[in-house]
């Protein structure tokens, strides 16, 4: 999986990003922005605002790569412009309607299935969605950062500004709900999945 | 919570809590910051290239300054000529040396 890199290959990707190299710069794009989206959408629930996140993330991350000393991973300084970013967004714009955008994201279904398996799969991101839908922005985001990007207690709190404590109390808790959701939605998935 | 469900509750939103951004979003993305690193690349080296040649004119100058006062006119032209020689071949090799950098440079932002 490209996002457990070695730092090393991460490190010799920034540099030669900062002399404007494009196999570099699309490399880590390719590779942190369908996380980072993740992330945006966690917090906002809407595809255009969230895209929009990313690609100001991305943007204001560039631009000040000199500026990251590189004593974190540069993935979890990505996120925590992009959590940051996103945060700021979902505040100045509190009127969405979280639930009602979740919702139509869930009746999206892409035009080329065609085997019973996709259906199957939609079917799964359906629920998997609805059930992350159910927790509150920050849980989700913490949820996100932990089991998909697969960032450590620690380097949350770098990126949420929470403290451990308090991270580990919102992960407990949300673990505890969607075992329950899939528990009740996905009964037979998980039994196969065990 | 158990380890088990742990890992089966990572391993469902790893298959399925992924959010794919729209179709060439990624492409977008891939241009716009590819363009603005160029851009800021190419600024930074801009004022480092002013810079650059500021601190080198002021060299030659205080130098050819220096060899004036050291009575370079009155210099035999055994030690004149080498020393015209030496200053010709120190400019070629920074020439090259300029050139050589550019093209790596070049290349590798092609690879």
């Amino acid at each position: 999986m490209k996002f457990l890199k070695p730092h090393n290959k991460e490190d010799e990707l920034l540099a030669r990003a900062k002399l404007g190299s494009d196999i570099a710069i699309r490399e880590i794009v390719d590779s942190y922005s369908k996380y980072a989206f993740t992330i945006a959408f966690g917090v906002l629930a809407n595809r255009e605002d969230a895209e929009e996140i990313v690609q100001d993330a991305f943007l204001k991350a560039f631009t000040s790569l000199d500026k990251f000393k590189q004593t974190s991973k540069f993935s979890t300084w990505l996120y925590k412009i992009v959590y940051h970013t996103a945060l700021n967004k979902y505040q100045s714009n509190k009127t969405i309607s979280v639930n009602a955008t979740i919702s139509d994201n869930l009746h999206y279904i892409p035009t080329n299935l065609q085997s019973w398996d996709n259906i199957l799969n939609n079917e799964r991101k359906k629920y998997v969605d609805s059930a992350l839908s159910q927790l509150e922005h920050t849980d989700r985001s913490i949820i996100t950062l932990h089991y998909i990007a697969e960032k450590s207690i620690s380097e949350i709190c770098e990126i949420t500004g929470y403290k451990k404590s308090a991270i580990k109390m919102r992960l407990l808790r949300s673990r505890k709900q969607l075992e329950g959701y899939f528990n009740t939605l996905l009964n037979q998935e998980i039994r196969e999945l065990l | 919570m158990n380890t088990k469900n742990e890992v089966t509750i990572k391993k469902i939103l790893q298959q399925h809590a992924i959010q794919e951004p729209s179709a060439g979003f990624n492409e977008r993305l891939n241009i716009q910051v590819t363009h603005q690193t160029k851009l800021n690349f190419s600024k930074k080296n801009e004022i480092k290239l002013s810079y650059g040649k500021v601190v080198l004119i002021l060299l030659i100058t205080l130098n050819t300054f220096i060899l004036f006062i050291l009575g370079l006119t009155a210099l035999t032209p055994s030690v004149f000529i080498p020393l015209i020689f030496l200053t010709i071949s120190v400019i070629i090799t920074m020439i090259i040396i300029v050139s050589m950098v550019k093209k790596k440079i070049i290349t590798d932002n092609q690879d």
